[in-house]
Formats: structure tokens, sequence, C-alpha cells
């Protein structure tokens, strides 16, 4: 097994492999940057080209190109606060706030640096969990699915802010919306307001950019203000605090490997998203977090959390591609069918008898993601420069780019629509106290959780399901999930009322 | 004549002249084509199947058709219906093209599925791609081998399914045929997940096509129980017809099972806006006929594991008909079809 392991990274070195490996690391970092451009899409339109290439070679551009399309993806959420994918999301809640406090270098540095540690272990574990992929593959069912999902809700419970019950509300608002599309059992259109649009449902991308991006734009018009508060003078070197992000990356190492393997797990398990598995770290780095008060605000630790979940599902996910034919994702899907189309057919017989090919393909993730995190990182020292030029210009160019964006993938009003009618949405919530991150978690999850809760109930007809071991271990979990930031806020005072005379 | 005069007159018949058609309907030439884009509809996401397939022809289509370029154009909406209706409402000026799942979208039609806005023996057929047989399955582990297992069974089968999709309403068509009592679990999002879930043990059984199971077929993940569609060499799945025969089914069913079957060799086919004249389409066809059966096309198609059985527009054109006619004269079949939907 180790010279399968020597032999797959040497065949990452051949000096064509290696070419293609830049390419697709380039070119997957820019489709990340660019709200509004999708992985898949990037995957989508190489698999042509791919047609006249050594299939060996094919394979290497395209999961370079798809590995690092998160770790692009921050960059935007970071410094523009426009998340390049969903799975961005809290790296622009925590990120943004950084880059309007000067700080935009550290977190780049430290999304760059999580990502690329979290998208290593997902090699790691790509290699490593082949055995037993199987085996976890075939215990989580629709009802852990479920429980799974109920989870992520708690863990990013302590999210809600001043106003807890009107976070509830935005939660199930978010969920409410998340239902706008095709019933999963009737297939039957809801809310489609009569437009084909709508049968898919409301578009992450369109929606966070509206209700982060054009609100905050709505806002500065509103008060008058030109420059946003804190955006950096003339004078200051940014970026020189890209080493410390690095250095915190490091400090966190503990926060870093228990995202990843959160993330791998969640990754390994078909359809749960990586948007599931970035909100369970996220919210993960809060629970487990000393300073929970820093989150929503500017916490480098729910970068760090946030964007090691994101590029830690991918080995994982590949995994399960590879060993059953079940993609995971949309990239995955179109990744399944090029690993068909060049004879690569999925099965565990198939794993076994290629290692150094899936050895090869752990490599080129691990090295891709290293090279994506260095391009955020150097690029952090250049670049940060951009986030002291006046926000409202740079969000305008922003938006007209991922206006450009959607259109030119989905070629349709829909897309600008969500943003700016969302953009409002955002506006009226920030002013009566409404959570919009509560209200986008609800959004996110609430496809994975209906989708499960249905087939759960039907399976069992009933509900039944509650009583499998593993749902109920997974219950458990997350009865103390909700229970402890409560739990925690009682004993503080208590600690409080108590005086630290009697503290040990 | 005034001067002013005759200006007006040559004016007016520059104008005349020049508004006229350039060209008679039949004077249609391959030199149609030249400066123009044809968009090609894929009803799925990229990375599919289909549009896999689709990018595949693209480069063949523009070998045989003198057009500027094709353009694939993924539009998955409404599960594919979204396309179906744009192809409906285009121009039959022989731009707008599209790769459709055939047998799922004349089922739909006939089915009367709410939002169709399209009639699928008025599109110009333009080639038949692949047919496929599709497979009921279940797994290796349960205790079903054979249809009679299921009839024998002592609870209700539990059939796995997308929603409105192709793999449950096939199903469902041979259980009923076969009187045989189920129930459906709806709500997976692909077919991997609903192999996955069978071989869990979540569900019992679903039908899938031919060849994107045979992977899975050869590694023994999934056990073949009955196949819909024409035979295949070397595969050892009963026929539902000859179990049909076997198990002596009524007649109206066994004629449902036969359309169906029938219907499945149209599986993957392509078609063009409908109203378009004859000469343009004999143009498109002939075009399409060469792009398929071009060696280079067969062989590419083949090392990429994408099986062609070409038939040319004609053909395919009149078995759309003859389906489509054949089954809209025996109500029962439509009233079994609508119940499935």
């Amino acid at each position: 097994m180790f010279d399968a392991w020597l032999s797959g990274l040497a065949s990452v070195f051949y000096l064509d492999t290696f070419y293609l490996l830049l390419i697709g690391t380039a070119i997957g970092y820019m489709i990340g940057f660019i709200p509004g451009l999708a992985g898949a899409f990037a995957l989508a339109m190489l698999i042509p080209f791919t047609f006249s290439m050594e299939p060996g070679n094919a394979v290497v551009l395209l999961l370079a190109t798809h590995a690092v399309v998160m770790t692009g993806g921050s960059y935007s959420a970071i410094l523009f606060n426009a998340p390049g994918t969903g799975a961005n999301i809290p790296a622009s809640w925590e990120g943004y706030p950084l880059t309007q406090k000067g700080q935009g270098g550290r977190a780049i540095a430290a999304a760059a640096t999580s990502s690329a540690i979290g998208g290593a272990i997902s090699g790691i574990v790509l290699m490593g969990l082949i055995p037993v992929v199987r085996m976890i593959l075939l215990s989580f069912t629709p009802p852990e699915f479920f429980m799974l999902s109920i989870l992520a809700y708690s863990f990013v419970a302590g999210l809600v802010g001043k106003h807890p019950f009107r976070a509830l509300v935005a939660v199930f608002a978010g969920i409410l919306l998340s239902t706008v599309g095709i019933d999963p059992v009737l297939a039957l259109p809801r809310f489609s307001l009569g437009t084909f649009y709508l049968w898919e449902g409301v578009k992450l991308v369109p929606l966070v950019m509206g209700m982060f991006a054009v609100s905050e734009m709505i806002k500065l018009a509103v008060s008058g203000q030109g420059i946003v508060a804190g955006s950096v003078k003339g004078g200051v070197k940014i970026g020189h605090d890209v080493f410390k992000g690095v250095k915190e990356t490091f400090q966190h190492w503990f926060l870093v490997l228990r995202c990843s393997g959160i993330a791998s797990i969640i990754g390994i398990i078909p359809g749960l998203g990586a948007e599931l598995a970035t909100f369970m770290c996220y919210g993960h780095a809060l629970q487990t977090s000393k300073h929970p008060e820093e989150f929503g605000k500017g916490s480098i630790e729910g970068i760090i959390g946030a964007e090691a979940g994101n590029n830690g599902k991918e080995g994982g996910s590949l995994l399960t591609t590879l060993a059953f034919g079940v993609p995971g994702s949309s990239s995955m899907a179109i990744l399944l069918g090029f690993f068909i189309t060049i004879g690569i057919v999925p099965s565990p017989e198939m794993l076994k008898q290629n290692l150094p090919l899936v050895f090869s393909m752990a490599w080129v993730i691990i090295i891709a993601n290293i090279l994506g995190a260095a391009i955020s990182i150097f690029a952090g020292r250049y670049m940060a420069w951009l986030s002291a030029v006046r926000a409202p210009l740079l969000v305008s160019i922003l938006l007209v780019v991922t206006v450009i964006g959607g259109a030119a993938t989905h070629n349709n009003l829909g897309d600008i629509v969500t943003t700016f009618f969302f953009g409002f949405v955002g506006y009226q919530m920030d002013k009566y106290g409404y959570s919009k991150a509560a209200f986008i978690v609800g959004f996110v999850l609430g496809k994975i959780t209906e989708k499960n809760l249905l087939l759960s109930l039907q399976i069992y007809q009933g509900v039944g399901f509650l009583t499998r071991p593993l749902t109920l271990g997974l219950a458990a979990i997350a009865i103390f999930a909700f229970a402890w930031p409560f739990f925690k806020r009682y004993r503080d005072k208590a600690k409080m009322r108590g005086g630290t005379s009697n503290e040990i | 004549m005034k001067r002013s005069r005759l200006l007006i007159i040559v004016l007016l018949s520059t104008v005349l002249l020049t508004g006229l058609p350039q060209k008679g309907l039949s004077e249609v030439t391959k030199d149609y084509f030249k400066g123009k884009t044809i968009t090609f509809l894929v009803p799925f996401n990229p990375g599919g199947g289909y549009d896999t397939y689709a990018r595949l022809m693209v480069p063949y289509i523009k070998k045989y058709l003198p057009v500027e370029n094709v353009i694939v154009k993924n539009e998955p909406a409404g599960g594919g219906l979204a396309a179906a209706n744009i192809l409906a409402r285009s121009k039959p000026d022989g731009k707008t093209i599209m790769i459709l799942q055939a047998t799922a979208a004349i089922l739909s039609e006939l089915a009367e599925v709410r939002g169709i806005r399209y009639k699928s023996d008025q599109y110009t057929w333009l080639c038949r791609l692949t047919s496929s047989p599709v497979i009921l399955v279940s797994s290796p582990k349960s205790a079903f081998k054979t249809i009679d297992d299921f009839k024998a069974a002592q609870k209700e089968i539990i059939i796995a399914g997308i929603g409105r999709d192709f793999s449950s309403m096939a199903s469902r068509a041979v259980f009923e045929a076969f009187g045989i009592p189920y129930r459906t679990v709806m709500g997976y999002e692909v077919s991997s997940e609903m192999v996955l879930a069978i071989i869990r043990g979540d569900a019992d059984t679903s039908a899938f096509s031919y060849e994107s199971l045979k992977p899975t077929l050869d590694a023994k993940e999934i056990h073949g129980i009955l196949m819909l569609g024409e035979k295949a060499s070397g595969v050892q799945i009963p026929l539902a017809s000859t179990e049909a025969e076997r198990l002596n089914i009524p007649d109206n069913k066994k004629a449902l099972l036969n359309s169906l079957s029938k219907l499945l060799e149209l599986y993957r086919s392509v078609a063009a806006s409908p109203g378009i004249s004859p000469a343009l389409s004999k143009v498109m066809r002939d075009a399409f006929e060469k792009a398929i059966n071009d060696p280079e096309f067969l062989s590419t198609a083949k090392r990429m594991n994408k099986p062609v059985d070409p038939l040319n527009g004609i053909e395919t054109q009149k078995m759309v008909q003859d389906a489509v006619n054949g089954l809209r004269k025996d109500p029962e079949s439509i009233k079994m079809i609508k119940s499935l939907f």
C-alpha cells in the first residue's frame, strides 16, 4: 500500500500533469471567487476540453479545479462580503467585519490556511477510509440525515443575537422559503408563482448577495454615508497581518482537526451538501469557542472552523462517489459522469484495484488546496488594498459581476430579481432586528430536513424511525447542543453572582 | 414620365423586391445554416448522461451541417418540462433542437401532466440515439429473486422514486400489470440514491435503464428481476413480456407493458421544433443521420461508455407517431398511464 501511496504522489509531478494541476487550481479559484458562478459550472465547461486529453491528465485538471472553489469563494466573502458560494457564507459573516477593521489580510490568511489544512486532511481521509466507507455509507439512512440536519440547527442556535424569539421566526421563515420549488414527493410545484424559474427554488447565491450586500448598500444610501465605517485610511500597511492569520490557524490546530473530521463524515454521506458541513463546523466553532461574543462581529475562530469545514468535506465526497457512484453534489455528479466515460466505474472493487489512481487523486486535492491557499495569502498581501476602496463602489462592481455571472450561467432575470428583492427584505430585517443569519441557516438546511423527514416517514410509515439507535444518539447530541448555550449562560451568570471569592 | 414619378416607381419596386422572400421554401439548401447558431437544449443538468451525449454530438453536427456554432443549453427546470415546452413554441427555423428522454416525454403528454404545452408527435424528430431496456431490480440480500417472489410476498413491496420520475412509474406499471400490491417512497433526488436505498433495504425495488446500471449489476451489488424492452444479448434477466405470458396476465395489462416496451426504443432521441418545412427537415435529418453514423463519433462514444443505436429521423418520427396513435386509440391504457402519474 505504501508504494501505491508513493506512486500516486509521483504521478502528480509529471510535467504535463503538474501543469494541468496549476491551471485547474487557477480556474477553480477564479470561479469560486466570482459569486454566481458555481464550481459545477466550471467543471461542465471544462468537460468538452477533456475529450481530447489523456484521461489521467483530465482527472487532474478537473479535480484541481474542483478542490479550490471554496478557497476562492472565501476570498470574495471576506474582502467584499460577497460569498463566492453558499459554503462561504460564514466566512463573510466573520471575515467582512474583520476587513472593515483593517484586518482583511489576517482573515484571508486564516481562511486560506484552514482551507488548505482541511482540504489536505480530506485527502488523507480519502486514502485512509477506503476500507470503512461502505460501512459508514450503509449505516446512515434518511432518519440519520434528518437528525444530522437538526443537529446543524442546534449548533448554530448560538447565533441568535439579542432577540431569540425573532431569530426563531427568522429560521422558520427561511425554512418556509426553502419549500419554494418542486415538492419532493408529489413532484408538484410549490409557490412557483406560475413561473418555471421558481420550480428549482430560490437560488442561494443571489439570495445571499441580496440579503447581505444589497441591503448594506440600501442602508448606506439611506443613511447618506459615503464611507463604510472602519475602512482603512492610507498609511496603514494592510496585509502585514497575513502571517498573524496563518499563525492563529495553527494555534487553533485542534479546532481545525475537529472541523475537518466532522466535515469528512458529512462529505462521505451523499446529499448533505457543503453548506451543511460548513454551518455545522461554524456552529461547532461557536460552541467550543472561549470568545463566543465575537461571533458575528469578526471571530477568527468562526472563519477557521467554517473554512476547514467546506474544504474538509471534499475527500469524503470523492470517496463516496468513487466507491458507490453516488454523487454528493452537482460537482460530484459531473465528475462521476466524467469518470464513467473514461472507464472508471465506481465500485469498492474498482477502488481496491486502482489504489495508485485513487491516491493520486487524493494528492491532487491536497496539493491544489495548498496552492489555492498560497494564492489567497500572496494575493492577500497585494489585494487587501481593495478593502480600502470605498465599499459602496466595490459592492456595486461586485453586484454587476454577480448579475453578469448569474445571467451567463442561467440566462434569466430571476436571479437579478431575487437579489434585489431580498436586498429589500434584508434591509427591513436589519431594521427590525430579525437575524439574517438565522434566516439563511433555515433556508439552507430546510430542504435537507424536509426531504429526509419525508423519506423517513414514508419508509417507516410513521415516526418509528426515531427509535433507531444511531438516530437516538444524534438526537441526544442535538438536545445537548441546543441546551448548552443556555446552560453556559446560566452558569456564567451564577458565577458572576456568586463572586470570585468562591473560585478555586 | 416625370422624373419624380420614375424615382417613386424605382424606389417602390426596390422595396417590394427586397421585401419578397429571398428563397422559395423548396429552395432550402445546405448553405441555409451558414453563419447561424443552433441551440441544443438539454433538459438535465450538465455532466449527466444526456448532457454528455449532446456535447459528444456537437462536433459531428458541425461536420455535416455548415453551422457557425452549436451551443448546448442546459434547461433542467421542471424536470425537463420547461425545455420541452420551449422546443414546442420555438420558431421552425431549424435553430432549436433538443435531446429528449422520449419515453418519459411521450408518457407525460399522454397522461396530461399539468404544465405540458407540447405534442410529441408534432416535433420534427431528427434521430434516435439509444434505446435502452429498463430493469426492475432488487437487493441481492433480499428474498426477492424473481417476479414470483414479489407476487408471493405477504406485505406491500416498497418502490423507490424521485417524484414524477420514470423509474417509479415504470415499476408501478409492471406491478399493476402483474397485480402485485405496492407502496412508494418518493423524494430521492438521483437514481444512485435510490440504488443505495435498495441496497440498504430502505426500499425493495425500482426500475433503471440497463445501460446505466450494468456496472452495478456486474459487481453483483444489485440483482435484476425483470427487463422491459427488447432483449439485450448476453443478459440473463427475464423479459417482462415472457413473464407476462408465463403468468397469464390479462390482455389489456399485457398491452400496456408492450406499449411501454415499444416506447423504450425511443429512449434518447433528438428532435427539432414543430412545423419545420419538409425541405429543411430533409436537410437536417440527412445531416444528423450522417453524424450519428460517423465512425469516429461511434468509436468515441463507445470509448466513453455511451452506447449508440442510431436510427434516422424519418423512422424515428414514424415510431413516435405509431406509438402515440396506438396509445391514443386505447383508452384503457391511457387511463392506466394517467393513474401512474
